[in-house]
C-alpha cells in the first residue's frame, strides 16, 4: 500500500518533468527559428491604449467637461532615422536641438513610442501623413484631450487635471494610471477622479524590420470612464459669470426642492483648458502665482465677515427663546450702551430709527434692535443657533475642500486667542461682526434653510441618479426652531425688498416676488464686503440666491442689484424653456 | 571520519553541480553590470553548503522535535514581515537585518514540512479518519494566509501540493483527499465573489498574463522569446541577448532559467532537468530505505517542494504556468532560497546517514 503510493507519486513527478521537457522541445527546437528572429530584431512593440475620461454634463445634457480629438506625434528610437530631424523640425515647427534631445531620451526605451509633440496642429498632421511611407519611426496617434467648453465660467466647478507625479504613479494601479497620465487636481475632476477615470488597455504587436505591424500578439481594450451629470445649468452659469467677471465676486442660485445648485460662479476664475494644452504653460504659471488667487474657489474656500445677514440668525434665536415676540419693540435713537459711561455702539443710521418691532428692524436692518436681542441671548445661545442653521461647518458639496467658517463662542476664543469673551463682543456678534467668518455658499445654505422653514438645506451639484452613482442618504436635519418664527422672518425679508424704506429695494423686480436681506460687512481693510441673500418667489419659494462682492461696499447698492440681474436671467431662461416645451408639445 | 563515510556522495555532488550552474548563469545574466551578483551567489553557496553540513551532522531528529517551536517562530517572522517588511516590486516579503535582507516565506516552506512530518508522523493512527486531515490543513493554512497577504501567490501555490503529497504518503484515505479537492472547488466561487475588483484582476493576470499586455504579458512573451531563441544548442555562454537589453526582468532571480535556455539551448535545458531528476531519484531511494515514518514524510515533503518549484518556475518561462516569484531550486539568485534548499538536502542526507540505526 505504502510503496504503491510512493511509486505512484514518483510517476506523477516524472510526468511533470516530462511535460516541461516536451514544452521546451516545442519552444526551442520546433519554434526556435521563429523566436530567434523575434529576439534578433526585437520586434515586439508595446502600445498603450489610454482610456477616455468620462464626461461631465450639465442638467440639460450639455458638455461641461468633454474630450476633443487631439494628435500626438511620437518616435520609436529603434525605427527612427536621425537624418529626418531637419525635415521634422520644419514640419512641426520645432527647434532641431529639442528634437535631438527627445531622440536621445528615447534611446533609453528604444522599442516604445516617446512623445515628440503633444496636441499637434491639423496642418502638421496632414503634412506628416503625406510623407508617411518615407518617414520612419514617427508615429501619430489620435486620442482624447480634455476640453472645457465653458472655460472660466465653470472653471471652479469642473476643476482641472494635471500630470501625475512619480509617487502617484508608483502607488497607483497600473491599469488605472499610465506613466504620464493625468489626474484630477480640483473641482469635480478631483472629487470624482475615480469615477471619471477609465481602465487603460494596451496592445502587444509584432513588427517587421521596417516597423510595419505584422500582427497583434495580445490586446486589452480600454474602458471609458463613467460620465457625471451635474445639477448645474451651463447657460445660467455662463450668463452669471458675465455679470461678475471683472469683479471679485460670487453668485450662487439653488433649487430649493432638490437642494440642487443651479449655478455657482466665482470671479476671478481660470480656464482649465490651459492645464491640458502644452502651449499654454505661461498662462498656467500666471494662474498659480497671481496675487488675485484665481485658483481659489472663494465660494467655498473663502472666509469673510458677514454683517447684517446674521441678524436673521439672532432674530430666530430671540423668537425661539421667547426673548421677543413679533410685537416686542425696542427704541432706536442711533446709539446703544451696555453700561453707563462705556463707549456706545452705533446704529448705521445716526439719527435713529425710532421705535421698531421685528418686522421693521429686519426691513431697515436696525442695529439697536439686534444689540438688545443679542445682549439678552448671550454668545453661547447665538453660537448654538448659528451652528444649527449650518454655519461653522462643512457638508458634502462634491467640490472638495471647503472652509468651515468660524462661529465664535467663549471656548473658541479661549482656545484660539487665549482670552476670555467680553460682553461687547456679543454685541458686535449680534450684527454679524466680531470673529464670525463665513463662505458665500454657507450663506446660500442659510437663506435656503430659512426659505425651507427650518429644514437645513444641503446644497449639492451632482445628479446622482442620472450619473449612476450611489448617493449616501442625505439626512433631513430640522433646526429646533418653530416654523412660525421662520414665516415671521420671511415676511420681514419680503418687506425689505418691497418697502420703499427696505434696505434691499434695489433687488425688486418685475414678475417675481423676491424676499431677502442685505449686508455691508466691515472688512479689516478697505471697503466693506457687499452681501445679498434671498429667495423667490415669496409665496412658494423655488430658488435661493446669494450674491457677494468682495469690498463691494453697500450691500443694498451693490449686491442687491447684482442679485436682481441674476434672478432676471434665471427667470427669463426659465420662461424661454417653458415656451419652448409648450411649442414642442403643441 | 564516520560522518564522511556515511555521506551520500552522489546526491551531494549533484546538488553542488546545480549550485555552480546557478553561479555560472547568474554571472552571464549580470556580466554587463559587473558580475557582483555572481560573486555574492558564490559566497552564499559556500554558506549554504556549510549550513547543510551542520544540519547533516546534527541529524534530522532534533529538527523534528523542535518543529513546533520553529513553526511558531516562522509565524512570528511572517507577522513581522506584514508589519514592517521591506517592499520590493510591490510585495512585502523581506525583513532587513543590517546589510542582509531575509525572506521568511522561503524558510517557512521547510518549517511547514518539518511541522507536518512531526505531527502526521506521531499520529499515524489518525490516517484512517478525518480529524488528522483537518488538523494538518489548519496548520498549513495559517502561514499560507500570511504569505498570500504579502502578496506572494507563488509561494502559497507550493504549500497545498506539498501538503497533499505528504498526506498521500502518510496514508490518508483517498476519498477524503479527493473530497477535500472537491470541497475546495465548491468554495472557490464563493471566495471569488468576495474579492474586490482589483484583487480579481490581479488573480486573472496571474492566471493569464495576456490580459495585461504591458505588464506580466510582456514578461511572459519576452521570456518565451529568450527560451525559444536558444534553439537546439543555444547562443553560447555570455551570448544571450534578451537579458542584455533588459527585456527579461528579474533575469538573475526568477527568470534565471531563461538565461540558461537562451545560452545553452534545448540541450542545456534538458541537462539541467536531468540533474534535477538525478537528485530527485536519489532522494526517493533514500526515502525507501528508511523505516522511520517521520523521516519518510520529511523526505516526501522535500522532494515535492523541489518538484513543484522546478515545475512552476520552468513552466513559467515557457508560458504554461503563471508568472510568480518562485525561485528555481539552487540556481536562482538569493541567499534565503539557496540556504533553504541546501538545508533541505542536509536533512535528506542525514536520513541516509541514520538509515541503518534500527
Amino acid at each position: 500500500m505504502d510503496s504503491a503510493r510512493l511509486t505512484f507519486l514518483r510517476s506523477v513527478f516524472l510526468l511533470l518533468l516530462c511535460v516541461l521537457a516536451v514544452n521546451l522541445f516545442f519552444c526551442q527546437v520546433i519554434n526556435g527559428q521563429y523566436y530567434l528572429t523575434l529576439s534578433e530584431q526585437n520586434r515586439i512593440r508595446l502600445i498603450p491604449l489610454p482610456a477616455l475620461r468620462g464626461q461631465v454634463l450639465d442638467s440639460a445634457g450639455r458638455v461641461l467637461t468633454g474630450n476633443r480629438p487631439s494628435y500626438d506625434v511620437s518616435i520609436v528610437y529603434q525605427d527612427f532615422d536621425r537624418n529626418q530631424i531637419d525635415l521634422l523640425a520644419k514640419i512641426l515647427n520645432l527647434r532641431k536641438s529639442d528634437i535631438k534631445s527627445v531622440v536621445d531620451k528615447a534611446k533609453a526605451s528604444p522599442f516604445s513610442p516617446v512623445l515628440l509633440e503633444a496636441d499637434a496642429g491639423m496642418e502638421e498632421i496632414f503634412q506628416l501623413e503625406e510623407l508617411n511611407p518615407e518617414i520612419k519611426g514617427v508615429y501619430m496617434d489620435i486620442h482624447g484631450r480634455r476640453n472645457y467648453p465653458w472655460r472660466e465660467a465653470a472653471g471652479h466647478i469642473t476643476g482641472y487635471i494635471g500630470l501625475i507625479s512619480r509617487k502617484e504613479y508608483e502607488n497607483g494601479d497600473r491599469v488605472r494610471f499610465l506613466f504620464s497620465d493625468y489626474i484630477g487636481r480640483s473641482g469635480i475632476e478631483k472629487a470624482f477622479d475615480e469615477h471619471l477615470r477609465g481602465y487603460h488597455g494596451g496592445r502587444q504587436i509584432e513588427v517587421n524590420s521596417r516597423g510595419q505591424v505584422l500582427k497583434t500578439m495580445s490586446e486589452r481594450r480600454p474602458t471609458k470612464g463613467h460620465d457625471i451629470y451635474l445639477t448645474i445649468d451651463a447657460e445660467l452659469q455662463s450668463a452669471l459669470y458675465e455679470l461678475i467677471k471683472d469683479k471679485r465676486a460670487v453668485v450662487g442660485i439653488m433649487d430649493l426642492k432638490k437642494d440642487a445648485v443651479l449655478a455657482l460662479v466665482t470671479a476671478p476664475s481660470f480656464d482649465p483648458n490651459a492645464f491640458v494644452m502644452p502651449s499654454r504653460a505661461g498662462e498656467r504659471v500666471g494662474y498659480l502665482s497671481s496675487s488675485g488667487k484665481p485658483m481659489v474657489n472663494q465660494a467655498i474656500q473663502g472666509g469673510f465677515p458677514l454683517g447684517s445677514i446674521f441678524k436673521l440668525v439672532v432674530a430666530l434665536g430671540a423668537l425661539e427663546e421667547k426673548i421677543i415676540t413679533p410685537g416686542t419693540t425696542f427704541h432706536c435713537d442711533g446709539t446703544f450702551t451696555l453700561k453707563p459711561g462705556q463707549r456706545p455702539f452705533k446704529c448705521w443710521n445716526p439719527a435713529g430709527h425710532g421705535t421698531m418691532n421685528l418686522n421693521q428692524a429686519v426691513m431697515q436692518s436696525c442695529n439697536i434692535f439686534f444689540y438688545e436681542c443679542g445682549k439678552r441671548l448671550g454668545v453661547e445661545r447665538i453660537a448654538s443657533y448659528a451652528r444649527q442653521l449650518g454655519l461653522g461647518s462643512t457638508w458634502d458639496l462634491e467640490l472638495g475642500t471647503m472652509f468651515p467658517g468660524i462661529v465664535p463662542d467663549q471656548q473658541w476664543k479661549l482656545d484660539r486667542i487665549g482670552d476670555r469673551w467680553y460682553q461687547g463682543e456679543t454685541i458686535s456678534l449680534a450684527i454679524g461682526q466680531s470673529y464670525l467668518l463665513v463662505s458665500p455658499l454657507q450663506i446660500l445654505r442659510l437663506v435656503a434653510t430659512i426659505a425651507n422653514d427650518g429644514r437645513v438645506a444641503e446644497p449639492h451639484m451632482v445628479d446622482y441618479e442620472r450619473s449612476g452613482l450611489h448617493e449616501t442618504a442625505r439626512k433631513k436635519n430640522m433646526a429646533h426652531i418653530n416654523a412660525a418664527h421662520f414665516r415671521e422672518l420671511k415676511a420681514a425679508m419680503r418687506e425689505a425688498i418691497e418697502s420703499s424704506r427696505g434696505t434691499g429695494r434695489l433687488a425688486r423686480m418685475e414678475g417675481l416676488s423676491v424676499a431677502g436681506k442685505t449686508s455691508t460687512a466691515q472688512a479689516p481693510t478697505g471697503e466693506g464686503h457687499s452681501w445679498f441673500a434671498g429667495f423667490a418667489p415669496f409665496e412658494a419659494p423655488e430658488v435661493a440666491i446669494v450674491a457677494f462682492i468682495e469690498h463691494g461696499g453697500s450691500g443694498g447698492l451693490a449686491a442687491a442689484p447684482l442679485a436682481r440681474e441674476a434672478l432676471e436671467i434665471w427667470q427669463s431662461q426659465k420662461n424661454a424653456r417653458v415656451t419652448n416645451s409648450a411649442e414642442l408639445s403643441a | 571520519m564516520k560522518l564522511f563515510k556515511l555521506l551520500h556522495v552522489k546526491l551531494f555532488f549533484f546538488c553542488l553541480l546545480i549550485g555552480l550552474v546557478g553561479v555560472l548563469n547568474i554571472y552571464s545574466a549580470d556580466a554587463h553590470a559587473g558580475g557582483q551578483f555572481a560573486l555574492k551567489q558564490l559566497v552564499w553557496l559556500s554558506v549554504a553548503v556549510g549550513v547543510m553540513f551542520v544540519v547533516y551532522a546534527i541529524g534530522y531528529r532534533p529538527f523534528l522535535n523542535a518543529a513546533f517551536l520553529l513553526y511558531l517562530l516562522a509565524i512570528a517572522l511572517l507577522g513581522i514581515v506584514l508589519v514592517i517588511g521591506v517592499i520590493r516590486g510591490g510585495a512585502q516579503r523581506w525583513i532587513r537585518f543590517g546589510p542582509v535582507g531575509i525572506q521568511p516565506s522561503e524558510f517557512a516552506k521547510l518549517v511547514m514540512i518539518l511541522t507536518l512530518s512531526s505531527f502526521l508522523g506521531s499520529r499515524k493512527d489518525l490516517a484512517k479518519g478525518k480529524s488528522g486531515l483537518v488538523a494538518a490543513f489548519l496548520l498549513t493554512v495559517i502561514p499560507l494566509i500570511m504569505i498570500v497577504k504579502q502578496p506572494d501567490l507563488g509561494t502559497a501555490l507550493i504549500f497545498l501540493p506539498v501538503l497533499f503529497c505528504m498526506l498521500f504518503v502518510w496514508g490518508a484515505k483517498l476519498r477524503y483527499l479527493i473530497g477535500t479537492v472537491m470541497l475546495g472547488g465548491f468554495f472557490a466561487p464563493i471566495f471569488w465573489f468576495s474579492l474586490k475588483e482589483y484583487q480579481k484582476r490581479r488573480l486573472l493576470v496571474f492566471i493569464n498574463p495576456d490580459i495585461d499586455p504591458l505588464g506580466a504579458g510582456y514578461t511572459a512573451v519576452q521570456s518565451k522569446i529568450a527560451v525559444g531563441s536558444g534553439g537546439l544548442v543555444g547562443k553560447g555562454f555570455l551570448g544571450g541577448t534578451q537579458h542584455l537589453l533588459a527585456f527579461l526582468p528579474e533575469d538573475h532571480t526568477d527568470f534565471i532559467f531563461g538565461v540558461l535556455a537562451e545560452e545553452w539551448g534545448f540541450l542545456g535545458s534538458i541537462l539541467l532537468l536531468l540533474l534535477y531528476v538525478m537528485i530527485i531519484w536519489q532522494m526517493f531511494s533514500i526515502l525507501e530505505h528508511t523505516t522511520d515514518i517521520k523521516a519518510r514524510l520529511l523526505a516526501t515533503g522535500i522532494i515535492a517542494m523541489f518538484v513543484f518549484h522546478i515545475f512552476i518556475n520552468v513552466g513559467m518561462t515557457v508560458g504554461i504556468m503563471p508568472i510568480t516569484g518562485l525561485p528555481l531550486p539552487m540556481v536562482s539568485y538569493g541567499g534565503s532560497s539557496l540556504v533553504t534548499f541546501f538545508v533541505a538536502i542536509g536533512l535528506v542526507l542525514s536520513i541516509y546517514k541514520e538509515r541503518s540505526v534500527f
